[in-house]
């Protein structure tokens, strides 16, 4: 049996595995082991079993996504999210869809303590949906709105896909926060400006939100944010200013929260508990994947599929815009099935080098592709965006109701993503501010 | 058959086109099939564990990542800085390289020992280029040194950083340039061809090459699984083994190349490239001899290695005969290296025993 | 937790295995605590003191961060919380997906009873080498890290195989549903 056949046996297995509900992360394992072992022989399959998992999670570099969830997560049990909503929602409450663009505005802000796009959703989703729902929206634009939302958590730094993306391909992290600050205000603003349109187009999915609200309201609410802000500027100062690296910045940023917690008695023991329960049934889930995608990477190296997706991509010819149009669709296609790290740690190898010979910058290509990856968190038939959404909804709203919808902020993602290609300006300006 | 070689360096790095010498001469002369995997099969840390198992049959091996492991090579490897004391040497990494070779092939049973214990055998070494500050501001003197926040890559270095009275500072590879950039680092202690490696040029303004000096002598290129090697027969061992020359004399030249043409762009650049000034040498002459005590005792105490005394002796000897060897050549001429390292050792092993006890 | 009143011994088994998973998740709990004070305080002795605390990266990334990457592996399972796709659930009747379930715990106890194995041999290895590391001349025992993986590992084949037999006898309770993410 040649090498290409085996390959193809494994990944029928593992799709059958992961349609039946087996955990992604324990798919990859097992079948990457049984395929390592079919090409590379039992010695080869033993050693890396032994190997991979140890050695992935020990990596000083990786300790920043346990961190940067703790910060996230206790921000949220401590309420220092919840303000942020309530600021949105009463200064933005005359434009038409207000909630909704409330909620854009929400999670962009929430983006900046959390660093992965379901945490983002999860937290907006709670706050945010039963409010839409007591005005009455149409319960398909508000669970879309926040599902596409959340995808701000990983675009507007901290980030943990763009965290990994640095670590595997060499370039400063610091970098592609600040290219991923650029991403993340223009894709809201996008979303912004649909919400608007849509709502004007048709009132009907948005009534006005009848509330008398004062200016002292409004006042309130910006203090409201307060604690927040102590926080963003806390670890974004520090940042800049060489107190500590990126890798050390969620470790800092947890302990601010905490303390900014602890002061306003907004954290009681129980919550801290609960943060940290959520941080590391995060953390373990996220990092079994890991180690199953690190096992899969060596499996298709082994058996030469690595050389087959070259061929793939470099068939895509030599000029430089089919180039990145074809990663572009892989990636979406990839997306609409598979979740963004185990995806990224499985192309980058393959991907990086045809890139960077082609040219192109690798913080600029790592920015969109966090993009196209986000993409994929809210494209049907598999987006981990959605299903949190599902989850914090529940029979509202039908899974097939979420995605429809999405299907308009879909579009204004895809020109996003044309937008960077033709002006990679919009993400290389920002981050030459940073020397 | 096929030779499966797997490193943890990136595609189109040095070390990968130095694996591809070593490929190519194996072909060319032998009837082996060789693979080469960038990155994706072995990382760094996986490299020793991963030979042992039989993942790969060759890699290169980074022997400070294990420390217990390979003890009695890391302690003579420790003493690059050792090589820059008197005169200094053309090329260092061909200096130090050639010493090491020598030592753990021909005057070191418990290298091969050590080796042994993890099922490989280990036939040649490729340090890199001088060790050389890249600072955010320029660095000539004791007093540009003194209070700044300095990056070595290894504990050596940290150790020099700190008799100069500077604070040395713990952060991986891959953090070097958001840490200059953002000034927790002043200075990051590293050959100066990692300029273009972690594209550098953007956030160091001044470098002192050749400052402190000594290299990254555990750089362990010719590892194999003894398993692999045994299924050899001589006509392929030897092939392997003068492939090997090839490939150390490849790699030591090839940084040398980078550094020449990383300084000429740091220039183009507008980067300032200092001397240090005689006060700073003289300190760093003085820490070196000091300093060949500290590693003779770490070693002793925490390794429980026997006759350090006797192990450096002999060590200082092959760095002097090595750097008369070398500077006779062109630092960059990668044929005559690869002549020198064949003729002084790998044609001089026998390849039916060697390894084995 | 569903034990039976009839066999108090097996009920007392589910009980330990139920307890030892809870202890570990504490161990993960731990660990994320002191990485956090621990990155914090090298931070603080940077600016302050003016030098690194010797060996925190070394400390973070063999013990905190694998620490709390496995032990949490069978708590995060109890909760349902490992990363599924839920592409064909809606679609079956309850008894298909109690069996889809049970195949499901099948081959997650295949899977890591092997890396359980695997992650026993190396430690077994490392703790008789006493494997250990050097950072800024502190020495760092690293072989105890090594048992943190198979004991993580260990634990979620307890867990399911407990939830197999659980199956088998038709004692399984009702699974955590797959699809609540909760606050992820
Ligand atoms: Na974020
Ligand atoms: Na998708």
């Amino acid at each position: 049996m040649s090498n290409l056949e085996i390959g193809l046996i494994c990944i029928g297995l593992l799709v059958l595995l992961v349609a039946n509900r087996v955990p992604i992360g324990f798919a990859l394992i097992g079948v990457s082991f049984m395929g390592i072992w079919w090409v590379g022989g039992e010695r080869a399959a033993w050693g890396t079993l032994s190997l991979v998992p140890q050695t992935f999670a020990a990596t000083w570099t990786l300790s920043s996504i346990p961190m940067f969830l703790m910060m996230g997560y206790v921000s949220y049990r401590a309420g220092l999210t919840r303000g942020l909503f309530r600021f949105a929602r009463l200064w933005l409450s005359a434009l038409p869809g207000g909630l909704a663009v409330a909620s854009v505005f929400g999670a962009a802000g929430f983006a900046a303590v959390a660093g992965s796009s379901i945490a983002c959703s999860a937290a907006m989703g709670r706050i945010a949906f039963p409010e839409m729902v007591k005005y009455r929206y149409d319960p398909r634009l508000a669970a879309g709105t926040l599902a596409v939302a959340g995808t701000l958590g990983a675009l507007i730094p901290p980030s943990i896909l763009m965290i990994l993306y640095g670590i595997i391909a060499q370039v400063p992290i610091a970098s592609l926060f600040m290219g991923g600050i650029s991403v993340g205000l223009i894709t809201a603003a996008g979303y912004i400006a649909l919400i608007i349109v849509r709502v004007k187009l048709n009132p009907e999915l948005a009534p006005r939100v009848e509330e008398k609200i004062t200016w002292a309201m409004r006042f309130d609410a910006l203090r409201e944010t307060l604690p927040v802000l102590v926080l963003i500027s806390g670890v974004f100062g520090g940042l800049l200013a060489g107190f500590f690296t990126p890798t050390e910045a969620g470790a800092v940023g947890s302990v601010i929260a905490l303390i900014i917690a602890f002061v306003s008695r907004s954290l009681s023991l129980r919550d801290l508990k609960e943060a940290a329960i959520e941080t590391l049934t995060t953390t373990s889930s996220l990092f079994i994947i890991g180690c199953g995608a690190a096992l899969l990477i060596r499996f298709l190296a082994l058996s030469g599929s690595g050389v087959f997706i070259t061929d793939l991509v470099i068939g895509f010819g030599t000029d430089p815009v089919m180039l990145i149009l074809g990663i572009a669709v892989i990636y979406l296609v990839l997306g609409m099935f598979l979740e963004p790290i185990g995806t990224m740690l499985l192309t980058l190898p393959i991907v990086l080098p045809i890139i960077d010979e082609a040219g192109f910058n690798l913080i600029w290509f790592g920015v969109f592709l966090t993009k196209l990856l986000e993409v994929g968190m809210i494209s049907p038939p598999m987006g981990m965006n959605v299903f949190v959404i599902k989850g914090v909804v529940g029979d509202k709203v039908s899974l097939g109701g979420i995605f429809q919808g999405i299907l308009w902020f879909l579009l204004v993602d895809l020109v996003i993503g044309a937008v960077l290609v033709m002006f990679p300006e919009l993400v290389l300006v920002p981050v030459s501010w940073l020397n | 058959e096929t030779m499966r070689i797997a490193h943890g360096f990136p595609a189109q790095s040095i070390v990968d086109d130095t694996f591809k010498v070593l490929a190519q001469h194996v072909e060319d002369n032998t009837d082996l099939d060789t693979e080469v995997f960038a990155l994706t099969v072995l990382d760094l840390k996986q490299a020793s564990p991963g030979l042992t198992s039989g993942v790969a049959d060759s890699t290169m091996l980074l022997t400070a990542y294990f420390p217990n492991e390979f003890s009695e090579q890391n302690f003579v490897a420790d003493l690059t800085m050792v090589a820059n004391l008197g005169a200094r040497p053309a090329s260092i990494g061909a200096t130090v390289g050639g010493a090491l070779m020598e030592y753990v092939t021909m005057h070191c049973p418990e290298c091969v020992r050590q080796n042994l214990a993890q099922n490989q055998i280990g036939l040649a070494f490729a340090p890199g280029s001088q060790f050389s500050l890249l600072c955010r501001e320029p660095a000539s003197s004791v007093e540009d040194i003194e209070g700044r926040a300095v990056r070595g890559p290894v504990s050596i270095f940290r150790r020099w950083a700190e008799a100069m009275g500077a604070s040395p500072i713990t952060i991986s590879a891959n953090e070097v340039f958001d840490g200059l950039n953002q000034g927790l680092v002043d200075c990051t202690i590293n050959a100066i061809g990692e300029m273009s490696n972690l594209s550098l040029f953007d956030v160091v303004g001044g470098i002192t090459p050749g400052m402190p000096g000594g290299t990254f002598g555990g750089s362990g290129i010719g590892q194999l699984n003894l398993d692999f090697w045994l299924s050899l027969d001589m006509e392929e061992r030897e092939a392997v083994a003068r492939g090997m020359s090839e490939a150390t004399a490849f790699m030591v030249t090839a940084y040398v190349k980078q550094e020449v043409l990383d300084l000429e762009t740091a220039r183009e650049k507008g980067i300032e490239i200092v001397e240090a000034d005689a006060a700073l040498r003289d300190a760093t002459e003085a820490f070196i001899r000091d300093d060949v005590e500290t590693i003779k005792s770490i070693y002793r105490d925490d390794f429980r290695l026997d006759d350090v005394d006797g192990k450096v002796d002999t060590f200082l000897a092959l760095l002097e005969k090595w750097k008369k060897l070398t500077n006779e050549l062109d630092p960059t001429d990668t044929e005559a290296l690869a002549e020198l390292f064949w003729t002084e050792i790998h044609s001089k092993l026998d390849l039916e025993t060697y390894g084995l006890n | 937790m569903t034990t039976q009143g009839r066999r108090p011994g097996i009920g007392r088994l589910w009980a330990t295995i139920d307890r030892l998973v809870e202890i570990l998740m504490w161990g993960g709990g731990i660990a994320v605590l002191l990485m956090m004070t621990h990155v914090t305080a090298d931070v603080i002795s940077r600016a302050v003191l003016g030098g690194s605390l010797p060996g925190t990266t070394l400390i973070v990334s063999e013990y905190y961060m694998v620490a709390c990457a496995f032990l949490p592996l069978a708590y995060t399972e109890r909760l349902g919380q490992h990363i599924t796709m839920d592409a064909l659930s809606g679609r079956l009747a309850p008894r298909a997906l109690r069996v889809q379930a049970a195949c499901g715990h099948a081959v997650t106890l295949v899977v890591f009873a092997l890396l359980t194995y695997s992650a026993w041999l190396t430690a077994m290895k490392k703790y008789k080498l006493g494997a250990f590391d050097m950072e800024s001349g502190l020495r760092l025992y690293v072989w105890p890290a090594y048992w943190l993986l198979p004991a993580g590992c260990g634990a979620l084949c307890l867990l399911v195989a407990m939830r197999l037999i659980q199956f088998a006898t038709g004692n399984l309770p009702p699974a955590a549903s797959h699809s609540e993410v909760g606050a992820a």
